[in-house]
């Protein structure tokens, strides 16, 4: 049942990305991406960390995706389509590497399991990956990541403002 | 599920990330193809998180989560000036610094 349940999530999360980079359209790249999200997020959750798979969904595929998209339709969804899109000596060379890359990260990734350390910690699967876990953790051994973050936050919200409301010209 | 089978689909995705950026023009979607890079990472440091039993890996997806949330915001920013500046997400009219 976990296998099967994989191997779907992951058919989905590959063909999301494919038609993300692939279709004319940018909303329905935007929306295809929210299939990825949607199915690392259970991904996260068949590996046990349930905190991460809801902060997933409710930060990538909710707030972020929702901000694309509302780029995508105040810009330029008409324009897009006229584009042509033609294949160029640049998409071949892309593809070649792209290949390239695959195998080598494929290998990669089946010699994984001679990267993993040893077990690190008496918590149990199931323990890893809970709120009290992680709080446990934030709020102790990474309290001075966790200000800084609330200070990068801070200068995003700024920077954002300041770069949409700008006359640039 | 071993440990591989997570990783070679985080390398798949990553790799399909990596193509979108070179191979698309739209600003918005190399920025999205960023996007699903970083979740690819993500999902490495789950897997590694999952199967050393330790929950340090999730800590740092979870800024990775907030780094990302934030740069997303300033990057659109960016992307709708620039569309004010010259009127098109096209990545190849952007030349103001060629040489």
């Amino acid at each position: 049942m976990t296998a099967f349940l994989f191997y779907v999530f992951a058919a989905l999360a590959v063909a999301g990305g494919l038609t993300l980079i692939l279709h004319r359209n940018p909303v329905y790249s935007a929306l295809s991406l929210i299939v990825t999200m949607f199915s690392l997020a259970a991904l996260f959750a068949m590996l046990d960390a349930q905190f991460l798979a809801i902060i997933q969904v409710l930060v990538y595929a909710g707030a972020v995706m929702v901000l694309f998209l509302f780029v995508i339709m105040l810009i330029n969804v008409r324009l897009e389509q006229r584009l042509p899109q033609r294949f160029t000596a640049q998409t071949a060379v892309a593809v070649a590497l792209g290949i390239i890359l695959l195998v080598e990260v494929i290998q990669i990734g089946l010699t994984g399991s001679k990267m993993l350390g040893p077990v690190a910690t008496e918590l149990s699967a199931k323990e890893v990956g809970r709120v009290q876990t992680l709080a446990g953790l934030l709020f102790t051994k990474y309290v001075l990541p966790f200000e800084v973050a609330t200070i990068l936050l801070l200068v995003a919200i700024v920077g954002g403002i300041y770069f949409a409301k700008r006359k640039l010209r | 599920m071993s440990p591989q089978h997570y990783l070679v689909l985080a390398g798949i995705l990553f790799t399909i990330g990596v193509t979108g950026v070179l191979i698309r023009k739209n600003a918005l979607i190399v920025f999205m193809s960023i996007e699903l890079m970083l979740n690819a990472v993500n999902l490495t440091l789950v897997t590694f998180s999952h199967f050393m039993r330790s929950p340090d890996g999730q800590v740092l997806v979870f800024f990775s989560i907030v780094v990302a949330a934030a740069e997303v915001a300033v990057g659109l920013a960016l992307i709708v000036a620039l569309f004010r500046l010259s009127g098109s997400t096209n990545l190849d009219d952007f030349n103001l610094l060629k040489w």
